[in-house]
């Protein structure tokens, strides 16, 4: 590798990450659903086993997750502060990206400056720029890239070793490594169709890695399936909010996340590919955009996952088009455009990617400092058994740091009527009665009620539409964050 | 790197293998005897009766009349099992006479006893489980060379009895068995010229149904796979690899038939899931194919051949282990026989009882009382399967009361089962909060509830 090219390569490693952690450090908390994986986390930090039967979410519940993500964090928690290397991490996995991306993109060109545009993408995709996101999905996007790699240097022996070894830590880490299988069948039909020998080592790492997936699932979520079915795809997500989760795909929302530029470069290479190309990595490739749009397109897969998956494969897809562009440029007359062809790319990245990118840093969707001072008071100041409501939202923010019983976070897997719950919590925030209140609030067994200026916003509501003197008591009020105690009870007249 | 290590050969020459494929008739039926027991062992142990699922009580009910008493309520339950051991052997006796390898008897036999349909099959009394003894009888008797071939012509008439579909698919095995023996030509065109008679005259004369049942609340997507929660079906895997089963049959000579069998099943699945076991039977074949395609050719990647070898093995045994340990699942339990006897004792003989119409064989069964609607009546009774769905899902009193007051139904049995395939708040378990229901009878969660008519107090 040419060194100019090795110094940019860690220049725009080193960009994005730095990039990255300064969002994070000055974004002061982690988004919503963190706070599960921050919990888990410290659970196996002390304990050594993953939380599976949780005492606090829903009142009480079995949740069941795949835990390599949470037991990898909990090495780091042992010499570093959780709080901080749930910043550090994440984010230097993800800007991994930039390396991981580079490597394959080389792989398919072996066009060094094709390769390294390819990398900048990643490393600025604006869907995948989220620095305070603490999910398994910053393990789950290396790793994959990793295995693809790997799948893509099967001839060289080693990378056989690296290709177990990351499926079967992509095995324990999402169920979204059905991606990769459902690719992989798409990969071997492509190729039946244009009736190409498949290599006997990539096909038997093929069946290998369905076994094995079927079996590392089962092993997990038996009990899911049984119960579940086939809705165990949905997550048990409730019907009111499953558009948040598997929207119908908006192609602008779809253009801006993953990037105009890559995405129409990519167009343009999966139709050159499919039809005219015979470059069998970029074949692979392409057969993954398809599993992940087919997936998405049927709602299979959730649509945030799916667009990050797709911006990174757009982004290896570009330096084909880019190597294919420039080499075209070159042999025409247009020499001026050719020497300002890179920068021409440039202002269009930056535009369309990088701004995006940080603008979408800085509107990632955490509580304030208000609202986690709020759940830190209940903590300190109310009975360990209590029960408290609270946004689907913040249902996290109540476990971990309230650590007290919420009535519902956005864990939905395997609890019964979901539905019903929902529409419930939704009541006790709408409802003006305050007898179907105080009915609910029994039901759930909940004693404390937080109203943040986020519940505020999103049910327009200043206070509670039923709240009365005589039955709620106000224990606690800052920067518009307010909580309330239930001091009456529903009873049958005798 | 691409060099093929003869050692990791697991199916041809490993010296395991071979042993077991010698013996393979003692293992297999070592292994029979542990599947379909375990479920029973099961049902002894939480006291529940040995026989589960409501199409037995469908049949043993239909029995009663021939063998009045209690004797039959406590052997029924070997019945099954001594069908299982016969098919067993009639199908190693007829193997035997087959084209099929060792291996490939091995894994289909293998397969099927640990598929979640043949061990529901074969642990309830059922008509397919008695169509399988019979059609095996039938082949074994049609393909020898002595007299007693003539003796097929019985177990096929019997066999007739159970439902069109049995007789169509004995059909379709003769024709296979001209086509590729091409020898009996006179006996086998007899055959199925009886067999077209019996269908005539079930279809024409005795109403027979094309597919008897279902007995169970049917849905298509998730009864072929038991790892969703199917009573029945398959396991995932099975599925997946008789998909690589099917596509290598097509090489095969002859292997359409195969095909024109499989499309026939998923055809008959479709209109009814009840012949998810027949479907099971055809998906178990190619799954052995599948998998013996798949281990049988050397891998480049020994290693991995052996480990995906396990996985397989593993996941399969997964699979069954998780249905025979929730087998029992399926009822009655201790505390629904309770409640049902009790409905016996303290109900007059002419009552009609509403219930959800899976529990309304055991109804039948053991309360000895007429059920509203059963779910084999779909067909013949569309007016009672609407009244039933109408009452389980109506939140109106205006709409449930006139149902039940027209077929003069005065009890109600609502099993724990009901309670939990239906929300509280709504339908009939919110319409029992009124007045004119009276509970009769609660016990751990099963409930019998009375009726009253209009002005009783």
């Amino acid at each position: 590798m040419d060194r100019k090219y090795q110094y940019w390569l860690w220049g725009i490693f080193l960009a994005t990450f730095i990039i990255r952690i300064i969002i994070a450090f000055t974004v002061p908390h982690f988004t919503y659903e963190s706070y599960f994986h921050l919990r888990q986390v410290e659970q196996i930090s002390q304990t050594g086993l993953p939380l599976y039967n949780d005492p606090l979410s829903y009142g009480g519940r079995q949740t069941i997750f795949l835990p390599f993500f949470q037991y990898f964090m909990a090495f780091f928690d042992f010499f570093l502060p959780l709080e901080f290397a749930a910043k550090i991490i994440p984010n230097l996995l993800l800007a991994s990206l930039v390396l991981l991306v580079y490597l394959i993109a080389k792989k398919i060109t072996a066009h060094e400056p094709a390769s390294l545009w390819a990398a900048l993408i990643a490393g600025f995709l604006p869907t995948l720029f989220t620095p305070n996101a603490f999910t398994p999905k910053v393990l789950f996007l290396p790793l994959l890239f990793l295995n693809i790699y790997a799948f893509l240097n099967l001839k060289d022996k080693k990378y056989l070793y690296v290709y177990i070894l990351t499926f079967l830590l992509l095995c324990l880490t999402s169920g979204s490594t059905a991606l990769i299988i459902i690719g992989m069948g798409i990969y071997l039909l492509l190729r039946a169709l244009e009736s190409k020998k498949i290599e006997a080592d990539e096909l038997e790492l093929i069946i290998f890695s369905v076994f094995f997936f079927i079996w590392s699932q089962f092993l997990f979520f038996k009990s899911t399936f049984l119960s579940e079915g086939l809705s165990f795809i949905w997550k048990n997500i409730p019907p009111q909010i499953i558009s948040q989760y598997f929207p119908e795909i908006s192609i602008t929302q779809a253009l801006v996340l993953v990037s105009i530029i890559p995405f129409l470069a990519g167009i343009y290479v999966v139709f050159r590919s499919l039809f005219q190309l015979k470059n069998q990595p970029a074949f692979f490739l392409i057969s993954l955009v398809v599993s992940t749009t087919l997936l998405a397109w049927l709602k299979l897969l959730e649509f945030q996952l799916s667009l990050a998956f797709f911006g990174i494969i757009l982004a290896i897809l570009f330096a084909i088009f880019y190597q294919e562009s420039s080499a075209y440029l070159g042999q025409t007359k247009l020499s001026r455009v050719y020497q300002c062809y890179p920068f021409i790319i440039l202002a269009l990245l930056a535009i369309s990617t990088i701004y995006p990118a940080v603008a979408t840093a800085f509107n990632q969707d955490t509580p304030t400092d208000s609202e986690i001072e709020a759940f830190r008071w209940l903590d300190e100041n109310t009975p360990e058994d209590a029960g408290v409501l609270a946004l689907l939202e913040e249902g996290h923010l109540v476990t971990y740091y309230a650590q007290r019983r919420n009535i519902m976070d956005d864990r939905f897997g395997s609890v019964r009527n979901i539905e019903q719950r929902f529409q419930d919590l939704n009541s006790l925030f709408t409802t003006s009665f305050e007898t179907q209140a105080l009915a609910l609030l029994e039901q759930y067994q909940v004693q404390y009620l937080v109203l943040t200026p986020a519940a505020q916003q999103k049910y327009d509501l200043a206070k509670f539409r039923y709240f009365t003197r005589g039955c709620f008591q106000r224990e606690y009020e800052q920067e518009g964050t307010k909580i309330y105690m239930v001091k009456c009870t529903l009873q049958e007249l005798p | 790197m691409k060099t093929v290590s003869p050692e990791v050969d697991l199916i041809g020459k490993n010296s395991y293998f071979v042993h077991l494929l010698r013996h393979q008739k003692k293992y297999l039926l070592i292994l029979l005897l542990g599947t379909l027991i375990a479920p029973a062992f099961l049902a002894w142990k939480n006291q529940q009766p040995l026989l589960q699922h409501g199409e037995s009580y469908y049949y043993l009910a239909l029995l009663q009349t021939f063998i009045p008493g209690e004797a039959l309520y406590q052997y029924a339950f070997i019945l099954p099992l001594l069908l299982a051991v016969a098919s067993f052997f009639l199908f190693f006796g007829w193997a035997g006479k087959t084209k099929l390898t060792p291996a490939f008897t091995f894994f289909t036999v293998l397969f099927l006893i640990m598929t979640p349909a043949f061990i529901h099959t074969f642990t309830t009394v059922s008509g397919y489980a008695a169509l399988t003894f019979l059609v095996l009888l039938g082949l074994v008797l049609l393909t020898s060379s002595r007299w007693y071939k003539y003796a097929c012509f019985i177990p096929f008439i019997t066999a007739a009895f159970i439902d069109l579909l049995s007789i169509i698919i004995i059909l379709f095995l003769l024709g296979t068995y001209y086509i590729t023996h091409r020898k009996d030509h006179s006996l086998l065109l007899l055959l199925g010229a009886v067999m077209i008679a019996m269908f005539i005259i079930s279809a024409v004369i005795w109403d027979a149904p094309l597919v008897r049942g279902p007995f169970h609340d049917q849905e298509a997507r998730v009864d072929l796979i038991s790892d969703l929660g199917s009573f029945s079906g398959v396991s995932f895997i099975l599925l997946l690899l008789s998909g690589l089963g099917i596509a290598s049959a097509w090489k095969k000579k002859q292997g359409y038939l195969a095909y024109v069998l499989l499309v026939l099943l998923i055809l008959s699945y479709m209109y009814n899931t009840q012949t998810v076991f027949l479907l099971s039977l055809m998906i178990v074949f190619f799954a052995a194919s599948g998998f013996i395609l798949l281990f049988e050719r050397a891998w480049v990647l020994g290693v991995l051949k052996k480990f995906t070898f396990l996985v397989v093995l593993l996941t399969l045994l997964f699979s069954t282990m998780t249905y025979i340990d929730r087998a029992t699942l399926r009822g009655p339990s201790l505390e629904e026989l309770q409640a049902l006897r009790w409905i016996e004792d303290h109900t007059t003989s002419d009552t009609l009882v509403f219930s959800d119409p899976e529990d309304s064989y055991l109804v039948r069964y053991f309360a000895q009382r007429e059920p509203f609607y059963m779910f084999h009546e779909e067909r013949s009774q569309p007016f009672r399967a609407n009244l039933t769905a109408t009452v389980l899902g109506s939140t109106y009193i205006d709409t449930t009361f006139p149902i039940l007051e027209e077929n003069q139904i005065s009890v109600l049995y609502v099993s724990s089962t009901l309670r939990e395939k239906y929300p509280a708040d709504q339908g009939l378990l919110f319409v029992l909060k009124n007045e004119r229901f009276k509970l009769l009878y609660s016990s751990a969660g099963q409930e019998v509830w009375m009726f009253k008519k209009a002005g009783v107090r």
